[in-house]
């Protein structure tokens, strides 16, 4: 069953031309990125345990990712014998009906969210919000964009494409609205400050939380949240009714392949060893406690995930949502997050959304947003082989009939051509002939046909009046004298 | 002599033969019995990374027939062609063989072709210094070395993983390779992405350029250069738009202007 | 000089501890650790001095629970200390709090981390809502990697909530300026002792 995920509206080339015009976000995104590639690079850098165990983290993961039909009834059982209770959606759609049947059993008026891309790519806010919910991002990039109404740009650092001027515009706003004092001056911790303080009463105010799940752990029915600014703690400790949105692909079998996991989202993601907050929810509070939830609910979403299994994009499951893909790519360090048009963008982006969606959405994806650099595949941590994933949806483009025919004749044509060295020879010389025409001052600066894009902003010296096979031709024929 | 087999891609090929010719020039300097099959075209690499793989195995098996005759070295003049060569021709073939009709044996049989048609090949600066592989005997010193701006094309860095032989071949020419910043980033080349996506392709061409001028800058290099020509025409093709002259060489001419100036001084 | 200089998990703890952001002390012996603490109050509290009340909320492990750490406190100002036991609901103490001092379940070496239970004498919300947390180690309650920890996490004893802690609250989030102190304490401090 294919997965349903939502999708800006707006073209490609205008949604990369916003990208590419924008200039405060292209500087930050660069600052963001770079910041955390370096630290990904570091971190490894005199700690071969970590190394180990990222490479035990691939074996673990791909293993669990195979078994992941057997896992989740397992983890099912153990949720329920801890007191939790279990939900499956097959897609978004039944994702949503049950979380807000839940807000609605209770009578939930207010909500209190870590950052979850599974939730994004539910669009859950949304729908709780028809349903008379307040919601409150947490996290504090979320709660930026939150309040610019806008999307994450990044898996990590959802509001890298905003500065602090934005910020502080937005949050004076924001001040307004609620009558109380706006933040002190554009400075990160006086931002900062300010969130802290309106989030603090949201925190103590909810009557419901809800949570992601980085991991979840099968044998003891455990879901497992990462943060640096302590905000899941606080959402799984204060209300009374906590539900959590775990992707299927999320669930690894035991502590024991979760002991070599658990580091690398914050070592690949932003290059610290763990993460300041790893927060571990394993059943709702025992009656004598204070702390925790009284009903903890936990929603595995497929959307999708299973059209990936048993295919050479299987893979492409093991995401730990790091980002490090993300941090190193070219084109999404100049058009920024939001070109993508989809809540996953970067290189793991350009490949999930089509298969997760069973090409049904930003279909483009694949061809216009990667230079097939490789710089994806060699800091991807799970090894996912991202490179050869977009080759190969090209390919399934090509297959589909997802690419003009005009362009599919002129690369077979070329094909048939420059496969017999005769053919070759003579299309350079037709080239020579007919280059005359877009010719100027010893440069080419124009031509037809799919290479005009590249006269577009750059010229090309033209086939040369001696090709390297002609030379050969005249002074070596026979071999060196 | 050393016999090698020599792979000039149809960039050299077309658009720079003089860089070609450099490389002959370059190789014969240095023991090689320079040879061109000249029923060569192309490496396929632009279908292959556009999803046309049917139309790049047709040139895949094409290269295969055209190299396989010999037992020498196959120099590419161009990392990213070499890697096309070396790692995905095998399973390229073999999945087209199988795709079009063919029977198991005759996919497994095309493989077995590619893998040693790949096991031979070497891209010019990784042959250069293994020839010399105590590397860096620069036979001049370093102040007075040339300085030229090194850019080193992501198919060379990732999938040949040969970081450091444009740079120690150049230091063996009494050149001194300078890098610069980001420098891991894509120039934004790409093969045809260059043409669908020439906004992205030369937004990245600028960030490259940016990076380079720095360098220029601070140490007054007298060229950029790189392994791989598609990558070169792409950022002259952006500066030669803009107006400005910055010389853009290829890695052969580079080492071929050295040899010839070194022949000169004694 | 440490105490236990051949102890490397020490030594490796309090390393990672402070490259997090986190202060560390440590104390051999119940008379250098109430020190310690002392000294923990120094660098750690930043009250309003306008205040009439400082709220310190506590739990410690079983053998430090004979120390009587309300006066302790209370030689610092007006502190008002608050234990975390069974049946009391301290969240509003908790956020007003100007300490947050805890014991651990564990520790990790390798990643300078220290592990911390919900139950009904060990609570959470004393390490996350003050704006500063004091961890209290026992040595020997130090391990190696996190995977060692977590091993010990499969069993019966697994309890409905517990967290990591990796030095303070942070976030990077507003052009990549790192912030301590986001909706947890900015300040946290380690004392390691035996007693």
């Amino acid at each position: 069953m294919a997965g349903i995920l939502p999708a800006d509206p707006t073209p490609w080339t205008k949604r990369r031309d916003a990208g590419l015009s924008d200039v405060t976000m292209r500087r930050t995104i660069g600052i963001v990125t770079k910041r955390f590639s370096t630290g990904q690079h570091n971190v490894f850098s005199g700690y071969p345990e970590g190394s180990l165990a990222r490479q035990a983290a691939v074996v673990a993961k791909r293993q669990a990712i195979r078994d992941m039909d057997k896992l989740w009834p397992r983890f099912r059982a153990n949720v329920e014998a801890r007191g939790g209770r279990t939900y499956y959606a097959r897609d978004a759609q039944e994702a949503v009906t049950i979380v807000v049947k839940i807000a609605q059993n209770h009578q939930v008026q207010r909500v209190i969210k870590t950052k979850s891309m599974l939730t994004e790519e539910l669009q859950l806010n949304h729908a709780l919000e028809t349903q008379g919910v307040l919601v409150v991002e947490t996290d504090l990039g979320e709660y930026i964009i939150q309040r610019a109404q806008e999307t994450p740009s990044h898996i990590l650092a959802p509001a890298a494409h905003k500065n602090r001027d934005q910020i502080e515009t937005l949050f004076r706003d924001d001040a307004g609205g609620r009558g109380i004092a706006p933040p002190q001056s554009n400075d990160a911790q006086s931002l900062t400050l300010y969130a802290r303080q309106c989030l603090r009463e949201e925190f103590l105010q909810a009557d419901m939380g809800i949570t992601g799940g980085n991991f979840a752990v099968a044998e003891t029915g455990t879901v497992v949240l990462i943060t640096n600014e302590g905000n899941a703690d606080m959402v799984t400790t204060l209300p009374q009714i906590l539900v959590s949105v775990v992707g299927i692909e999320k669930i690894v079998d035991t502590w024991e392949n979760l002991g070599v996991l658990i580091q690398q989202p914050a070592m690949n993601g932003i290059g610290q060893r763990l993460s300041s907050y790893t927060t571990f929810v394993s059943g709702p509070r025992r009656e004598s406690m204070v702390e925790g939830p009284a009903e903890w609910h936990v929603v595995v979403v497929d959307n999708g995930r299973h059209l990936l299994r048993d295919t050479v994009f299987e893979d492409v499951l093991s995401c730990i949502r790091c980002g490090a893909c993300l941090n190193v790519c070219p084109v999404f360090r100049q058009v920024g997050g939001h070109a993508y048009g989809s809540v996953y963008s970067g290189p793991i982006g350009i490949v999930e959304t089509p298969l997760l969606t069973d090409w049904s959405i930003l279909p483009e994806l694949p061809t216009v947003a990667c230079t097939v650099c490789h710089a994806c595949g060699e800091a991807c941590p799970m090894e996912i082989d991202l490179p050869h994933h977009v080759i190969q949806l090209r390919q399934e483009k090509v297959r589909r009939r997802l690419v003009a025919a005009s362009v599919t004749r002129s690369y077979r044509w070329w094909a048939q051509l420059w496969s017999t060295a005769g053919g070759y020879r003579r299309s350079l010389r037709w080239a020579r002939w007919g280059q005359r025409l877009y010719q100027r001052q010893g440069t080419l600066r124009s031509a037809p046909g799919i290479a005009r894009g590249w006269f577009m902003s750059r010229n090309m010296p033209p086939v040369a009046a001696e090709t390297f096979h002609e030379w050969w031709d005249k002074h070596r024929m026979g071999g060196p004298s | 002599m050393k016999p090698v087999e020599l792979f000039v891609t149809c960039m050299v090929d077309a658009f720079r033969p003089t860089a070609g010719i450099a490389a002959v020039r370059v190789l014969e300097r240095r023991g090689a019995e320079v040879r061109f099959p000249q029923e060569q075209t192309c490496c396929g690499q632009f279908s292959y990374n556009g999803g046309y793989h049917h139309e790049a195995a047709q040139l895949a098996r094409h290269f295969v027939a055209v190299f396989e005759s010999s037992d020498h070295p196959i120099v590419a003049l161009s990392g990213s062609c070499a890697a096309m060569v070396i790692h995905e021709y095998p399973s390229l073939i073999a999945e087209d063989v199988l795709s079009t009709g063919g029977s198991k044996e005759e996919a497994a049989d095309w493989k077995h072709r590619a893998e040693q048609v790949g096991l031979r090949a070497i891209e010019l600066s990784q042959w250069i210094t293994q020839q010399r592989p105590e590397g860096a005997a620069a036979s001049h010193d370093a102040k007075s070395a040339t300085s030229v701006v090194l850019h080193q094309g992501c198919h060379m860095r990732r999938l040949l993983k040969a970081n450091a032989e444009p740079e120690a071949a150049l230091r063996q020419s009494g050149i001194q390779p300078l890098t610069v910043g980001d420098e891991d980033q894509c120039c934004g080349f790409g093969g045809t992405y260059s043409m669908t996506e020439w906004k992205v392709s030369t937004a990245l061409a600028d960030a490259k350029w940016d990076n380079i001028k720095k360098v220029v800058q601070e140490h007054a290099a007298t060229c950029l250069t790189s392994a791989d020509l598609g990558c070169l025409l792409h950022l002259e093709g952006r500066q030669s738009r803009l107006g400005e002259t910055f010389p853009v060489l290829y890695l052969a001419e580079v080492i071929d202007q050295a040899d010839q100036q070194e022949k000169g001084g004694t | 000089m440490s105490y236990w200089p051949d102890d490397g998990n020490v030594e490796a703890f309090s390393q990672r501890w402070v490259q997090s952001g986190g202060m560390v002390w440590e104390a051999k012996g119940l008379g250098a650790l109430t020190e310690a603490v002392g000294e923990a109050w120094q660098q750690l509290v930043v009250p309003d001095p306008a205040a009439v009340v400082w709220p310190v909320i506590y739990w410690v492990n079983q053998e430090l629970e004979t120390i009587d750490w309300s006066q302790i406190f209370e030689t610092r100002g007006p502190v008002e200390a608050w234990q975390w036991g069974p049946g009391k609901d301290l969240r509003s103490v908790a956020s007003r709090a100007v300490l947050g001092m805890t014991g651990c379940a564990w520790a990790v070496a390798a990643t300078g981390s220290v592990a911390i239970y919900a139950s009904e004498d060990t609570g959470l919300w004393p390490s996350i809502l003050p704006p500063a947390h004091l961890v209290l180690v026992a040595r020997p309650r130090i391990v190696g990697t996190v995977a060692e920890g977590l091993s010990q996490m499969a069993g019966d004893c697994l309890p409905p909530l517990f967290k990591i802690v990796t030095g303070p609250s942070m976030t990077a989030d507003i052009e990549g300026t790192l912030v301590i102190g986001v909706h947890g304490p900015g300040r946290v401090g380690a004392i390691v002792y035996e007693v």
